[in-house]
């Protein structure tokens, strides 16, 4: 089979309302944070080149839009995605208890034809937080649930402080790329009415 | 609990009008509320799995609802509600006659889960039209992939005829004759010089002429019946017979067909990629408002899915809508509210369109500012609705093969009284496959609308229309069994009507109508936005980066050059 052309991965990121899902974004893609926390307005998505390996890939990171809040997301926004991060706060045991339905959500809405090794990425956010000291969900515990699930790959991550959110992007473009050369299939040609698009280096302005 | 809880406008419903205002008074600088009592989008504008229409057939026509379960970020403190209470319901029988014929084999269907199939359908997207500018202005344009329509055929005499899509289109035919084909070329030059004249022609196509029926000017330009019956019927996507009129108001202007034509063309030009003048959603059309919804949410629009409102809320004094108040008992304050058809309110008044309130009664100035205010909106729906046809009959099917070998999305249409000389409306047809994504490999959905009043006469016309693209069951005669096998399918009977609503500050939107296209769907939108924001701009222009704002008279002339 020859090689796709496409070499765009959909990143969506799960997660519930606070966890800083918004933040990692802005802190992976644009290195800026911002303590002031606003339920998430204007950002679609957020794009970003990304070295795997021998391949340069374009990673489309796909915001809930707060749509998450009252999970009002509709299918439309899960399909075709190449990967799912699972976020969730150190701090709050609720969003953590919640990956469950995020995840059960997620293989629901978009069933990827095979659920059991589409590729997830939890990320437990938040660990600068009172240096730690406010922190609810221990690192053995997000572990097993992760080894639970099939061995989900596991990052704890600070957006504000910028820990270890290269290296989980790292992870979640990697596993992204792994499952589209998995899933090659034959796309049929479609029409974008947007025949002005200039592809951006980074960013959507709406 | 909802936080804020007073926005600029609330809307209900994810039906695709109500999801472009949501995207529109987003992006005019205004707060929005969403709210739909359904699960995942549902509305008589989606394209509901399988099993979801199953339970659709099931329950005699309704859509299935969510189970409100009040959760506990909604929980809250009730306050007083000082507004007069009206109760909302779910509005009296959108649908009827539903009847499916199920599968002898469900296996045979393939993998259900593949299927997505469209409650409006049939229906395309002009290329050149309102909602494709729609969706770039809103940037709405990403969330949505795109099939072209690789062929329209019209059905006379138990055959059909390839519709030509440009100039090119009628050089190669093969099925029009040399003398067809010179009509077709003059006519398609005549439009392109009314185009290019912007109106200011003379002689044939002079303004006193341009209000005189189309259907007179085809004819005085002693077109062939066929070329007559493909202009009309499979380019300017007239519904209605023009030839032997019931109805005085459903004859065509010469100036409406001319800017049909124009628009066909400039569709059929628009896209390269594109085969003709028509577009498919991929997954079917209900990714159109989830695509508005997404955009609406983008520019801060609040969403809550699986939450009924329970009461419309109205000033005591004014009767004016203040707010609603949903299944959680949460009220929430909005002087602008956009409803769903699902929806009915009781009329706040005992005659039908007199808006009087029981605690007080309004002033004649007021009751007159208030009609006057609603003749806009009622007297363009009556227009597009088209006379007494007020509801459409509409069959989807699943078959085994496609009736045009070798192509995918196919659209028929079957012009007035072509099928076994039964007395009929234009029959309207769209073939699907896989490459749409709405069904598994090898299967075909092919969809069905009729205009129509009776509902019997209705499922006997379509009965003909399916007779006439599958193959009738154990049929001995070898040319039947070529045709596609019919799988299942279901009919239904939809209520275009819309509910009359004279309460200051609510607008009804529309239910899907009969026609195939979304040209009446975008400019009801359009009125209501500028009736609730009279001082915004509906989708402002982007900035001169993008191709997609130019005035429909560049946008046709490009089309015309491109032939």
């Amino acid at each position: 089979m020859s090689a796709r052309k496409r070499t765009l991965l959909k990143v969506i990121i799960l997660g519930d309302s606070g966890v800083g899902k918004t933040s990692l974004m802005n802190q992976y893609v644009n290195k800026k944070f911002s303590n002031q926390y606003k339920a998430t307005i204007g950002a679609d998505f957020l794009t970003k080149e990304v070295q795997v390996e021998d391949r340069l890939v374009t990673m489309q990171i796909w915001d809930t839009a707060g749509q998450e809040r009252f999970q009002s997301l509709g299918v439309a926004f899960y399909r075709g995605a190449d990967c799912c991060v699972l976020v969730y706060d150190v701090n709050v045991m609720k969003s953590f208890d919640n990956l469950d339905n995020w995840r059960e959500e997620f293989l629901i809405q978009a069933s990827p034809s095979d659920p059991e090794n589409f590729p997830f990425v939890v990320l437990g956010n938040k660990v600068d937080v009172d240096g730690g000291n406010s922190r609810v969900v221990s690192e053995k515990k997000a572990k097993a649930w992760c080894a639970a699930k099939g061995g989900i790959p596991y990052f704890e991550t600070s957006a504000k402080e910028d820990f270890n959110v290269d290296a989980a992007f790292q992870c979640i473009a990697k596993n992204a790329l792994k499952n589209e050369t998995e899933e090659e299939i034959y796309l049929p040609d479609t029409i974008d009415v947007n025949a002005s698009r200039v592809p951006k280096a980074s960013g959507c302005e709406c | 609990m909802i936080e804020p809880n007073t926005f600029d406008a609330i809307v209900l419903g994810t039906g695709l009008p109500e999801s472009i205002l949501a995207a529109s008074i987003a992006a005019a600088g205004k707060t929005v509320l969403h709210l739909d009592a359904y699960e995942g989008y549902l509305s008589p504008w989606a394209s509901p799995s399988f099993s979801t229409l199953s339970s659709f057939a099931s329950s005699g026509g309704c859509l299935p609802k969510a189970s409100f379960s009040a959760e506990e970020e909604l929980t809250f403190s009730p306050e007083e509600i000082e507004y007069k209470i009206l109760e909302v319901k779910d509005a009296p029988a959108l649908y009827s006659h539903v009847k499916v014929s199920p599968a002898h084999d469900e296996s045979s269907l393939g993998r259900l889960n593949r299927y997505s199939l469209d409650l409006a359908g049939p229906k395309v997207v002009f290329c050149a039209g309102p909602l494709v500018d729609a969706l770039v202005s809103a940037q709405a344009d990403h969330h949505v992939r795109f099939k072209g329509v690789e062929a329209s055929f019209i059905w006379r005499d138990g055959q059909m005829t390839a519709v030509p899509a440009s100039r090119s289109d009628v050089f190669r035919d093969k099925t029009l004759s040399l003398a067809d084909k010179r009509f077709l070329m003059r006519f398609f030059k005549l439009v392109a010089d009314y185009t290019d004249s912007e109106g200011g022609t003379s002689g044939e196509l002079a303004a006193e002429n341009l209000d005189r029926p189309f259907v007179e000017f085809l004819r005085r330009q002693q077109l062939p019946t066929l070329i007559r019956e493909i202009i009309l019927y499979a380019i300017a996507l007239v519904d209605d017979d023009q030839e032997q009129v019931s109805d005085v108001a459903s004859l065509v202007s010469t100036k409406d067909g001319l800017q049909a034509l124009a628009l066909y063309l400039a569709s059929a030009s628009r896209f390269p990629d594109a085969p003709g003048a028509f577009l498919y959603p991929m997954y079917g059309h209900g990714d159109l408002p989830q695509a508005f919804c997404r955009c609406a949410a983008v520019r801060g629009a609040l969403y809550v899915l699986r939450m009924p409102v329970v009461s419309l809320l109205l000033d005591k004094e004014s009767g004016d809508c203040k707010g609603v108040q949903i299944a959680s008992g949460q009220v929430l304050h909005s002087e602008k509210v956009i409803a769903s058809p699902t929806f009915c309110v009781e009329q706040p008044a005992t005659s039908e369109s007199t808006p009087t309130t029981t605690s007080s009664a309004v002033d004649a100035e007021e009751d007159a500012h208030l009609r006057s205010s609603d003749v806009p909106s009622t007297s363009s729906e009556r227009h597009e609705t088209g006379g007494d046809s007020t509801k459409v009959a509409r069959c989807l099917c699943i078959t085994d093969q496609s009736f045009q070998p070798g192509l995918s999305t196919v659209m028929v249409i079957f012009p007035p009284n072509s099928l076994h000389g039964r007395k009929s409306k234009v029959v309207r047809a769209l073939q699907l496959g896989s490459a749409a994504d709405v069904c598994p490999d090898g299967k075909y959905i092919v969809q069905f609308s009729v205009k129509c009043s009776d509902a019997t006469e209705a499922e006997e016309t379509l009965q003909a229309a399916k007779d006439a693209l599958f193959r009738v069951d154990d049929s001995e005669d070898d040319l039947e069994s070529e045709k596609p096998k019919l799988l299942w399918s279901i009919f239904f009977i939809q209520d275009v009507s819309n509910p009359l609503q004279a309460i200051r500050g609510l607008k009804m939107s529309v239910m899907p109508d009969g026609t195939i296209d979304y040209r009446s769907m975008m400019k009801y939108t359009e009125t209501i936005f500028h009736e609730l924001f009279p001082e915004k701009e509906f989708f402002p222009k982007l900035p001169a980066t993008s191709t997609s704002d130019e005035g429909e008279g560049d946008a046709v002339a490009d089309g015309i050059d491109g032939l």
